[in-house]
């Protein structure tokens, strides 16, 4: 056999024997059957709507700026990748892999193909199931079957193409770099304009200026090609596909001289990934740069918390390990302008446009918060985890704060901005009682599911739909709690304290049911 | 001694699969008890059950007579074979989070000194997880372990990456926690360590005990060294 076809066997039973794990438990194949059958129940519900041409949103802000923002984020996600890179970008899943393919007698050139291929195809089929939920709700509800497949595909293979883009950017000569930066930086430039011109021709169209300042940009439309005819869809995807074929033939060819670096690349991405596991919400708990940069530090031992909360200052601790004081300045104003930016909206705005543009970003950073908050299963591993008489619920508990706390950090922040721009103390209490509630949840929805299948591959496939089903289950509780208070009451603002206050209860109920079945379960402790 | 750690008709299953059946023994305050087996025989399994990391499907565990719940993390601790530390804590921090975890009085400061001295460590007490050693990382965790004192120790294959300064170090605080009157059980596949180390020796094939007692005893009932005991008990 030769090595390729080694990998493609070993891939090849992979595969075949997770399905079988997967038929071998009831209560995983019954969750992979409703994923199914939910993930069908969407295509058929939008394939209904865009026959009746039922729109979900006949919205204000129209159906042209969805799509501009949906393509116009797209393209600048790729500028971001292109300008900056992702020094943990690899090639090879696993060290053994990595060894068994450098060993091999084959060809570097194909081998690397092989690999790479495989990395987007899997990566691609994660991407996928959260591209779909965005497309299946985000996309007009008037496009067409085929038109919104086309769609799908062509979603799917842009990101297939800037996920290809790190890897051969790792690979580029030194002298192509600035380039790489400046074509980067232009496309999130543009990206960032496109949304920001239809921001001003619908959402402060009354503003002074606004429509003045639209006219100064070009009306290019990358939207278009969203809703545009199957020559355009079509034409987009050969070019995508094509580009990101050269891509990877580029990275193949450079790979037949670069097996230590690509090697190197991969270990550090490995031991990453490992890493941002242990973490939900690990885009906010970023991993540490280096370890060279912190192989040494100062232990802190005062003012060291009693009891579980030292699960919080570990946290605290692990961040200022991996972020310096410049970058949590930076971060603490951009977050507290931020939140003073959207009181002027707040005061300045027609309440119905902003509520029309501000409800699907505050729906996909839910989304993500959501499907982010991922496994314990790291954490678990850890012998000093169970070193304590605290009940496994109280260390859930401490975990979920300590987990949560920069998010929670940010809605405080942005709750003074608010304050300070005085967005009225409705929008203030919102900031600051349901955006931490609101992580708790995330982080308990989290747990949760991990306790009910802890399993890697569940909790990435069909785990991802149901936590984000949860979390819009567990959404009504608080806010009935908070209707029915505020209509007794005749206050917006302690009706949102409730509906903070059900929120954690909701989140404290999660972490029990978590607690529970983690204490009937076999922890491996590696 | 009086019998502190009794495990009685212990039962796991995972599925179809037993993994350890009807097991029941005692490991006295004061004594270093080996669990030897085959891969597969059940001992981590047994070690998870005993830590409260698995529930058993069947018997009881009891400490001084009293049940163990799930609630026994100041009761037993388990270090597992992989050492995973904290990344991004140094070596002293590892101390502080148990001392902290569990509430341990001030002196606790003088003894992680003290411990860290006797692996060696005092240099690396600034160095942060990440940048450990294997064999750092396992001192590192035996350190913070020892330090929450819990009555019953479990350390499974606690040898295994460490140097030969650090596996003489290990012995002799081994030595030291028995004489306190901490229950140790040591799982392993070194023979000889087993030997040289425990008081008494449980042998495990297929979840199921196959001998118990010291080595003497198992010298009396089979004939020649513990690695021929071992080989022919267990099939292997």
């Amino acid at each position: 056999m030769t090595t390729l076809g080694a990998l493609f066997y070993a891939d090849l039973r992979s595969f075949v024997n997770q399905l079988r794990e997967i038929r071998r438990s009831p209560a995983r194949a019954l969750v992979w059957l409703l994923f199914a059958a939910l993930v069908a129940a969407l295509i058929g519900l939008r394939i209904f709507n865009a026959a009746h041409g039922a729109g979900l949103r006949g919205h204000l802000i129209g159906n042209r700026a969805i799509l501009d923002i949906i393509a116009s984020l797209t393209l600048a996600a790729f500028g971001v990748v292109l300008a900056f890179g992702d020094r943990y970008a690899g090639l090879f899943a696993h060290p053994a892999e990595a060894r068994f393919i450098i060993d091999s007698p084959a060809e570097p050139f194909v081998a690397t193909l092989y690999v790479q291929t495989r990395q987007i195809v899997r990566g691609g089929a994660r991407q996928a199931i959260g591209l779909l939920y965005i497309a299946l709700v985000y996309l007009p509800a008037t496009l067409p079957a085929a038109a919104l497949v086309r769609d799908l595909v062509l979603l799917c293979v842009a990101l297939a193409f800037t996920a290809a883009v790190p890897l051969a950017r790792q690979l580029l000569p030194p002298r192509l770099i600035p380039l790489a930066v400046a074509a980067g930086a232009a496309c999130i430039v543009a990206g960032l304009l496109v949304i920001a011109r239809d921001a001003a021709e619908t959402l402060f169209a009354a503003a002074p200026g606004a429509r003045a300042f639209a006219r100064l940009l070009p009306p290019w439309q990358p939207g278009n090609i969203l809703a545009g005819g199957a020559r355009e869809g079509d034409t987009a995807i050969a070019v995508l596909l094509l580009a990101t074929a050269a891509l990877f033939a580029y990275v193949a060819h450079a790979a037949r001289d670069t097996y230590p670096e690509l090697y190197e690349l991969s270990m550090k991405r490995f031991a990453r990934t490992e890493r941002l596991r242990s973490r939900p919400f690990g885009w906010a708990a970023r991993a540490p740069q280096s370890a060279v940069r912190a192989v040494r530090a100062e232990s802190t031992v005062r003012g060291t918390p009693a009891g579980v909360a030292i699960f919080i200052w570990r946290a605290w601790t692990e961040y200022r390990r991996t972020n310096s004081a410049r970058s949590t300045s930076i971060e603490t104003a951009v977050v507290l302008f931020g939140g003073y930016a959207v009181a002027l909206l707040v005061r300045t705005t027609d309440p119905e446009m902003l509520i029309a543009f501000a409800s699907p970003l505050v729906n996909i950073v839910f989304i993500l918060a959501v499907m982010r908050s991922a496994s314990l299963a790291t954490e678990l591993r850890r012998p000093l985890f169970w070193l304590s008489d605290a009940t496994l619920f109280e260390r859930l508990c401490a975990l979920g704060v300590a987990q949560g706390w920069r998010l929670i950090g940010w809605c405080l922040l942005a709750g003074i901005g608010l304050a300070a721009g005085q967005a009225g103390l409705p929008v203030v209490v919102a900031a600051l009682v349901i955006g931490p509630c609101t992580v708790l949840l995330a982080g308990a929805i989290g747990y949760a599911s991990y306790a009910l299948l802890p399993n890697d591959i569940d909790q990435r496939g069909p785990l991802l739909f149901v936590r984000l089903l949860v979390g819009y289950v567990l959404i009504v509780p608080p806010i009935a709690a908070g209707v029915v208070f505020g209509l007794f009451a005749h206050t917006v603002t302690a009706a949102l304290i409730v509906a903070g206050a059900t929120t954690l209860l909701e989140a404290a109920v999660l972490a029990g049911f978590a607690a529970s079945r983690l204490d009937r379960m076999s922890i491996v402790l590696r | 001694m009086s019998a502190s750690l009794s495990v009685s008709g212990l039962t796991k299953r995972f599925g179809a699969k037993i993994a350890i059946e009807d097991l029941s023994f005692s490991v006295a305050s004061g004594e270093i008890v080996a669990l030897l087996g085959p891969n597969g025989a059940g001992k981590s399994t047994t070690f998870a059950c005993l830590a409260g990391l698995a529930r058993p499907n069947a018997g009881t565990i009891r400490f001084d007579g009293r049940q163990l719940e799930s609630d026994r993390g100041r009761t037993v601790a388990v270090i597992p074979e992989t050492p995973d530390v904290y990344p991004l804590l140094t070596v002293w921090e590892h101390l502080v989070f148990v001392a902290r975890l569990c509430r341990l009085d001030p002196s606790w400061e003088a003894r992680g000194d003290a411990l860290l001295a006797r692996f060696g460590m005092t240099g690396e007490r600034d160095t942060v997880g990440n940048a450990l050693s294997k064999g750092m990382r396992q001192k590192t965790l035996i350190a913070a372990t020892v330090l929450a004192g819990t009555p019953v120790l479990l350390l499974d294959e606690p040898m295994i990456g460490l140097d030969p300064r650090g596996q003489r170090e290990l012995r002799e605080m081994l030595a030291e926690l028995r004489a306190a009157g901490t229950a140790l059980m040591i799982s392993t596949h070194q023979l000889e360590s087993a030997e040289a180390l425990s008081d008494r020796i449980i042998m495990l094939n297929h979840g199921r005990v196959v001998a118990s007692g010291t080595v003497e005893e198992l010298r009396a009932d089979h004939a020649g060294s513990l690695e021929d005991i071992f080989l022919d008990l267990t099939g292997t």
